[in-house]
């Protein structure tokens, strides 16, 4: 029965994390830059609602409403500032911006506000059926998840500019050719992806503590995810985020609490091994 | 084979007078700094850095690779030349070697599943690796786990140590002199510029990239392997702190990546920046580090060597005009 608990929570946050990694590959999708700062923007909303909750006894919930425009506004301004003027430049140089970013963003929160763990007291009640328990949190989370899902979904296959960023992923000398202009997707998409990271975060605040330096994990746990279901496949990055999230939660009945993070790197090793394209199998280069 | 040793002999040939000059004067003062430095533990650990940052050079500017976990090599032989000097007792000039071949081995154990990795696939691969080879030892009992472990005091010889940092540190760059100028170097330019078309006329790349982590993991461990002989206390979070990689690549890209003294230049300006920063503003530090890395890919790709070099050039042709 603890087995199949941990099945159900593993789907829930993997549900999360799989719509975190969706951020990821749409960014790399469409301007092919991965974004080593990614996790970052998840401590930076979960910091965000921490304060909205300690400050203002906002509700992490509430504030989505604050944390998806700031990101979505962090997005732009990076993207405007940094991310634009190396999209072309060798692939070396946007890793190195992006994590000379994530050291940064990671530091700056380090310094004004400590290095204490935080974490915020809400509790929803927990769903029962079929014999399981679910935390209540957990089931806001996958909500959550399925939420963004849904409408990134429907933005990408219903809307002129969620059919541009399509495009430019797919195509981006063609795209341009019909009239899409390239840089202004790319604004568009760094912009939703820093949202949906820094979205995470307020729902992150519900299920952990946080402190400056947890942006890293998070980093990776996309990255294992996207590298699980192919780098630039939606589909592939909720279903890495799935079968991540149940094999990290079973895994650590049977492995000492220590060893958990190395589980993320085996599946990662395992993966890149045997098939570097990912489950789904999107194309590289 | 014959036009490879060929082309080793050409470039070596073109070593400059200034060059040989400055290399001489150079190390001619780090061999007398003993006798009129006061605080010589400065320069040893200018001089470590400066390891750090010329082995992650080594790989990420000859191939175009980023090694995101670089500094799992200076804890690994930091860990292997402690637990000889420790336990075995062995001298330590054969344990800072050992740290060395420890950290290769550990560079090949990484190339086997990593080394046919394409761009950012790879380096987020050694993202991973930090935080694996952190909680392996951290739980492992026989090095000490979590609280590691003290080298005896009689290890500690301040003079025998920064000798061994300045025979480690001027093999390191003559090293790096040697891959870039050799027919290897250009093996791995072709690897840098387009893998996929040095693949096709028959680079075997995999192999290439192998053979470069593995130098620059033994670069990387004697640089630990000495950092530990010199502060004598290990433990798994000082081992296998990122802020090391953060600094090592920081230094490298301020200097510039992928040329021979880039490393020099930056590992000098930031160890002397981050040491009076470190020592007055702890959590400002990182907070450079960030700026640095990122004002350098946007104003500077090149670095200060790389920014001397235009600069030279536009004078030269300002001159012919």
């Amino acid at each position: 029965m603890i087995v199949a608990e941990l099945i159900v929570l593993g789907l829930a946050y993997g549900l999360l994390f799989g719509v975190l990694a969706l951020g990821l590959t749409l960014v790399w999708g469409v301007m092919k830059v991965v974004n080593i700062a990614h996790g970052d923007f998840v401590t930076v909303g979960a910091y965000s609602s921490y304060w909205l909750f300690v400050l203002g006894g906002v509700h992490p919930i509430i504030s989505l409403l604050f944390t998806i425009p700031f990101g979505f506004g962090l997005g732009v301004l990076v993207y405007l500032a940094l991310v634009r003027r190396v999209t072309h430049a060798p692939e070396l140089m946007s890793l190195f911006l992006t994590f000379g970013l994530s050291t940064l963003i990671s530091s700056l929160l380090l310094y004004f506000y400590s290095p204490t763990q935080r974490s915020v007291d809400v509790t929803f009640p927990s769903i029962n059926g079929f014999g399981l328990v679910l935390p209540g949190n957990a089931a806001i989370a996958a909500a959550y998840a399925v939420l963004v899902a849904v409408l990134l979904r429907i933005f990408l296959t219903r809307t002129f500019w969620g059919k541009a960023i399509r495009a430019v992923t797919e195509d981006s000398h063609s795209a341009l050719l019909m009239g899409i202009n390239p840089e202004r997707v790319s604004l568009l998409s760094f912009g939703i992806g820093v949202a949906i990271a820094s979205s995470v975060g307020s729902i992150v605040m519900l299920l952990q503590a946080v402190q400056p330096t947890v942006g890293g994990d998070f980093t990776l746990l996309s990255f294992v995810i996207v590298v699980l279901g192919g780098l630039g496949s939606p589909i592939g990055a909720l279903l890495g985020g799935v079968v991540v999230g149940v094999v990290d939660n079973v895994a650590s009945l049977y492995i000492p609490a220590a060893a958990t993070p190395a589980i993320g790197f085996i599946i990662l090793l395992i993966v890149l091994v045997l098939r570097p394209s990912g489950i789904m199998g999107a194309k590289t280069d | 084979m014959t036009s490879d040793t060929k082309t080793i002999r050409f470039s070596l040939g073109k070593v400059r007078t200034i060059e040989l000059a400055v290399s001489v004067v150079l190390l001619a003062f780090l061999l007398a700094a003993p006798s009129f430095v006061a605080r010589l533990s400065v320069l040893f650990f200018i001089l470590n850095w400066v390891v750090l940052s010329e082995s992650f050079n080594m790989f990420a500017g000859l191939t175009g690779y980023v090694n995101f976990g670089h500094v799992v090599f200076y804890g690994v032989g930091g860990y292997v030349s402690a637990l000889l000097m420790a336990n075995a007792h062995i001298s330590p000039y054969l344990a800072v070697l050992a740290g060395g071949l420890g950290s290769s081995l550990l560079a090949f154990g990484i190339s086997l599943p990593t080394a046919r990795l394409r761009g950012a696939y790879f380096a987020i691969a050694t993202l991973s690796i930090n935080e694996a080879m952190f909680v392996i030892f951290d739980n492992w009992d026989a090095v000490g786990s979590a609280p590691g472990f003290t080298l005896p005091l009689s290890y500690y010889l301040p003079v025998q140590q920064y000798y061994t940092m300045v025979v480690v540190a001027a093999s390191s760059v003559a090293v790096m002199y040697l891959l870039t100028k050799s027919s290897f170097g250009v093996a791995l330019q072709a690897i840098r510029q387009q893998e996929s078309t040095a693949s096709s006329i028959g680079i075997n790349a995999a192999y290439y990239k192998t053979v470069t982590l593995i130098i620059s993991g033994f670069f990387a461990g004697m640089a630990g392997a000495l950092a530990i002989w010199e502060i004598t206390i290990i433990d798994p979070p000082s081992a296998f702190d990122v802020t090391i990689t953060v600094t090592a690549i920081s230094m490298a890209m301020l200097g510039g990546l992928g040329s021979i003294v880039g490393p020099i230049i930056g590992g000098t300006i930031l160890y002397e920046l981050s040491d009076y920063l470190g020592l007055s503003y702890p959590f400002i530090h990182l907070i450079v580090l960030g700026v640095i890395i990122v004002g350098v890919v946007l104003l500077i790709p090149d670095g200060i060597v790389g920014a001397i070099r235009r600069g030279f050039a536009w004078a030269r042709r300002g001159k012919e005009e």
